[in-house]
């Protein structure tokens, strides 16, 4: 089975949107090309047996790590700390720019 | 000895009989800073002098109280990517280039309540992507051996700063090698603690199964002093172990005799001057009564490629909470590196690719696991260079990416397995410094630091001081 | 399309509840947020600062699998929690901590007078922040409060068996009633601690799903889908296929409209969440789990109506809450060594608004006796009574007889007054049925 190794610059630029990262052309065309050449090393692991292998999500080998139901006044902030580092407040909240265009709702 | 060469057992030493303070201790510091930090680039924040100078006068007066606090007034610094309450930390990009964090990280509690002083954060490749020190925006931090080469990264700042006799230690990460790659540039102990031995709590997230929290020290002793510090179980980190915490710096004397396997793999390659000292090296520990064993690690050539879509994937996900709204500059600040390193995660964590690149990378990762767990069943230890090759000129390897992530084969496997790690000083090779990593079986740190505490003694590599430029 | 193909109303109904939990799901902030000024109940885990990481919370797992096994689920004996990737203001990791492929709860169902209603999955995740629009300085704006960001938050997902906006809002009330019982969530619509979306099609092979939101209480849910099923059919009558998309209903308008903000990006990348190991129970765990669920409302009812006889519009009262349905049987088993019938105890509690919480099934049961031994019972009595109200209010007897059965409850008001309350309820109820000869209420 030929697997794709080329990576197109629609989906390079798929790939930025997803991201959420704004990428003008010039850079887009150079990224595709870095990112083609480091699948196309990548794709090697094609070669080890990887069929019926179980997945590594995790190098604990732990499971059950839980907290109780309690109260932690220690970790918690205050409002002033809380949006101390935005570049935009309004009398404790989070500002950023509408997600809508045109009247207020609330959501 | 001058003042600011000493380790820190030797400061623990000298401060306990009071043959020197915390105040005069952090005055020589600030001053080298002052003087070298300029060119070297080590620093990205020092911290305001009077506040050092008041926290040292409280330790020596807390000291002449009785109190013995292991680090009590012992100068240190961290890796900016260690959350500091009230201190800029920037992870050296521009995104969080005014970020004054809310909390400090665990580890970075546990040293204060040590008794330590922090100095100041210090520069490395932003958000840990990159094995040289140039992937910086706060100046390219230079090898204190050789202001031409890299120091070797992420943790470059802290490398360069150990080495130049700027404080007395550094903290760092080691995601894929980011520790004992400075620390071999730099002719340092680099530790990479087992994954989960030290919590990752308040700090800057790179990859969430690789990241390791360690350090750089100038001496074997004193890594195992700060490990004991900062290793153990922490309720805010559910991947932090529950594994004992031993006093790593008292358990050093032994007289066991370990395997030590050697991987031909790990020397495919490789510069001959490198590969003649890391042998030589070897041979200091057969000369010890340790045994050395050839073994074969056939899936560590697939290592690199199972890492750089595992940790990407983490990356991309573990950088989506930097949207400028909360804290910081808008996505657009990000620079290459950390884009490429983004849309590589992005894409193999993507509708249709998914399967053949992150579902494939993390049952690669088990076979690797696998043949590691394997390989310790018949030796104790596992040895190797850090680097393939030696310190590089800056701008050497920036222009192919992908030859710039190949430097990190040697160490990356470490991380994938979640080993315990060092690198030990052996040998100058044309007068730049080299290391030899040994890599233990999980929570086996003692053997690590016993093992190259006898490497220390015989080669003595801490001697070797650098010449430093104003 | 054919114009006389059969369109079958496939829906399907997500309900999201929010956990009462005392802390959030992976930090140790409060949950309770209702009322709390914006941003004071957070800290580096829920505001997704630098370096924070999640730890989860026991409870709020085990009453997840509490309300899978009460719908009849199979609590998984391997789960994990996975990464869920989108932007959003509201969402300060940039993911949603959730659940992917390895669910806490899998295949259970839920009856309704309609059918089975069959449930795919029940699963754990995080709640996101809370967003508000408004203007400041001129400029449009969204504010952001991440108070309830990191609060549990219980997903529900049926398969699409639910046929018509009745079955829905039964199996909406339903649900609540169960989820109620457990006293894991207020679940309540108006407080935001159930929320509700349906996807609605007239047939899953048509290739289309419409997603509806905005349901915000039973009665949106039953209008919502019936009128997504007529304005599918007229498209899909008239030869066009309903866009695949998501609306929301409007109750000023009566319909639905398609939503203003752009659907998020679908592809989430869901992987391992890797700072959290995954989850291991054994089968002595699952059985004590199982063990704690107390007997739930369906059960009762069913016992209310078969063992004590009591009509259904009270038995439904009676057992809309756990505790009320408590005492309720306690004062049925207190009635019956004294005489007294549990559906017209039932009947008193129900429409006297008895506080059972002031007394206990004793003492109320010895007011009742006191009262009835007071009642005038003397039929004769009773039939004067009768007679007076009857002819006072020849209205009323009028409409009994032409069927609203209702105007009865006049007449017995009647004779209340005129007997100073001494008149016993029942026999004159009876008498009085009798009298009017009219349809029995």
């Amino acid at each position: 089975m030929r697997t794709k190794s080329s990576i197109t610059i629609k989906e390079v630029k798929h790939v930025s949107r997803l991201a959420k990262l704004s990428l003008n052309e010039a850079e887009a065309a150079r990224f595709k090309a870095q990112l083609a050449s480091i699948f196309e090393y990548v794709n090697q692991i094609a070669g080890m047996r990887t069929q019926d292998v179980t997945e590594t999500s995790q190098v604990t080998g732990t499971t059950n790590r839980f907290r109780e139901d309690r109260v932690n006044r220690n970790t918690i902030l205050s409002q002033t700390a809380s949006v101390s580092q935005a570049k935009r407040t309004h009398r404790g909240y989070f500002v950023t720019k509408s997600i809508f265009k045109g009247r207020n709702e609330t959501s | 000895m001058k003042l600011h060469e000493v380790s820190l057992q030797e400061a623990i030493t000298l401060l306990r009989s009071k043959r020197a303070s915390s105040v005069e201790l952090v005055n020589v510091f600030l001053e080298r800073i002052k003087k070298y930090n300029p060119k070297l680039h080590a620093f990205i924040t020092v911290r305001d002098e009077q506040e050092i100078i008041a926290e040292a006068t409280k330790a020596d007066q807390e000291r002449a109280k009785g109190s013995d606090r292991l680090l009590l007034g012992i100068p240190i610094v961290l890796k900016d990517n260690f959350l500091t309450q009230g201190l800029r930390t920037t992870a050296a990009s521009k995104v969080l280039d005014d970020y004054i964090p809310q909390y400090d990280a665990t580890a970075v509690s546990r040293l204060k309540n040590a008794g330590a002083i922090i100095l100041g954060k210090t520069n490395l490749d932003a958000w840990g992507h990159g094995s040289s020190g140039e992937h910086t925006e706060y100046g390219i931090t230079r090898n204190p051996y050789d202001y031409e080469r890299v120091t070797g990264g992420s943790s470059s700042g802290s490398g360069a700063a150990v080495a130049s006799d700027l404080c007395i230690a550094a903290t760092g990460t080691d995601t894929g090698g980011s520790n004992r790659q400075p620390a071999s540039y730099c002719n340092l102990v680099g530790l990479k603690p087992t994954y989960g031995r030290v919590s990752r709590y308040g700090i800057i997230a790179m990859a969430s199964t690789t990241d390791s929290i360690g350090h750089l020290t100038k001496r074997v002793w004193d890594s195992a002093a700060i490990l004991s510090v900062t290793a153990g179980n922490d309720p805010l980190d559910a991947t932090s172990s529950t594994e004992p915490v031993q006093q790593y710096h008292e358990r050093l004397a032994d007289k066991g005799r370990v395997k030590i396997g050697i991987p031909k793999e790990f020397f495919e390659g490789l510069e001959t001057k490198l590969v003649t000292k890391v042998l030589q090296a070897l041979d200091v520990l057969k000369a010890r009564g340790h045994r050395l064993i050839e073994i074969s690690l056939p899936n560590v050539k697939y290592a690199y490629a199972i890492y750089c879509v595992t940790v990407s994937s983490e990356v991309s996900s573990n950088l989506a909470r930097f949207d400028g709204i909360r804290y910081g500059f808008p996505r657009q600040r990000f620079q290459d590196e950390a884009k490429r390193r983004i849309m590589i995660g992005t894409h193999s964590l993507s509708a249709g690719y998914a399967d053949q690149y992150y579902k494939r990378a993390i049952a690669g990762r088990t076979l690797l696991i696998r043949e590691f767990e394997e390989a310790f069943q018949k030796v104790d230890l596992i040895a190797g260079p850090v680097f393939p090759f030696p310190p590089f000129k800056h701008g050497e390897r920036e222009k192919d990416p992908l030859k710039m992530y190949l430097s990190d084969v040697l160490t990356v496997p470490a991380n994938l397995t979640g080993h315990p790690a060092i690198s030990v000083p052996i040998g100058f090779v044309d007068n730049l410094p080299n290391g030899l990593q040994l890599i233990a079986p999980h929570f086996s740190e003692t053997r690590l630091f016993r093992v190259s505490l006898e490497v220390e003694q015989e080669l003595r590599m801490y001697e070797r001081k650098p010449r430093l430029k104003q | 399309m054919k114009k006389d193909k059969t369109y079958k109303p496939t829906i399907g109904i997500e309900v999201h509840v929010e956990l009462k939990t005392k802390s959030k799901m992976f930090c140790g902030c409060p949950a309770d947020h209702f009322g709390a000024s914006a941003n004071t109940n957070t800290c580096p885990v829920c505001l997704g600062l630098p370096g924070a990481l999640p730890v989860p919370n026991v409870k709020a797992i085990r009453w997840t699998q509490l309300i899978g096994l009460a719908l009849h689920c199979k609590a998984e004996r391997e789960s994990k929690f996975d990464r869920k990737h989108y932007f959003y203001p509201d969402l300060p990791k940039g993911y949603q901590i959730s659940q992917y492929d390895e669910p806490l709860c899998t295949d259970g169902y839920l009856e309704t007078t309609e059918g089975k209603v069959r449930i795919t999955r029940v699963h754990l995740e995080e709640d996101t922040g809370k967003l508000l629009h408004t203007t400041l300085e001129g400029e449009d704006v969204t504010l952001v409060d991440f108070n309830r960001s990191g609060v549990p938050l219980v997903e529900i997902v049926t398969e699409s068996d639910v046929k018509t906006g009745t079955q829905a809002k039964e199996f909406c009330e339903r649900l609540q009633r169960i989820v109620r019982y457990l006293a894991v969530s207020d679940c309540d619509m108006e407080k935001g601690s159930m929320r509700l979306e349906a996807n609605i099609s007239l047939g899953l092979d048509l290739g289309y799903k419409v997603e509806v939101k905005n349901l915000n209480s039973f009665n949106f849910v039953g209008r919502a889908i019936d009128y997504e099923l007529q304005r599918q059919e007229k498209l899909l009558a008239a030869g066009k296929l309903p866009r695949q998309e998501t609306r929301g209903w409007s109750e000023k308008q009566q319909k639905t409209e398609t939503q203003r903000y752009k659907e998020t990006a679908a592809d989430y990348r869901y992987f391992p969440e890797p700072d959290i190991p995954p989850m291991r129970f054994t089968s002595e765990e699952l059985a004590g789990r199982r063990a704690e669920l107390p007997e739930l409302p369906d059960m009762l009812e069913s016992r209310f109506l078969k063992d004590f006889k009591v009509e259904p519009k009270y038995a439904q009262v009676l057992v809309s809450d756990s505790r009320l349905a408590e005492v309720a049987e306690a004062v049925f088993m207190e009635g019956k060594k004294h005489g007294f019938a549990p559906n017209a105890l039932a009947i008193i509690i129900v429409n006297k608004k008895i506080n059972l919480k002031n007394r206990t099934p004793k003492s109320l049961i010895e007011i009742l006796k006191k009262q009835k031994s007071e009642k005038v019972q003397d039929k004769a009595m009773l039939n004067r009574w009768i007679t007076e109200a009857i002819s006072s209010l020849p209205q009323a007897v009028v409409d009994y007889q032409k069927g609203k059965t209702q105007a009865i409850e006049v007449l017995i008001g009647k004779v209340m007054q005129l007997s100073s309350g001494r008149a016993d309820a029942i026999l004159l109820k009876a008498i009085l049925h009798k009298r009017l000869g009219g349809k029995r209420a």
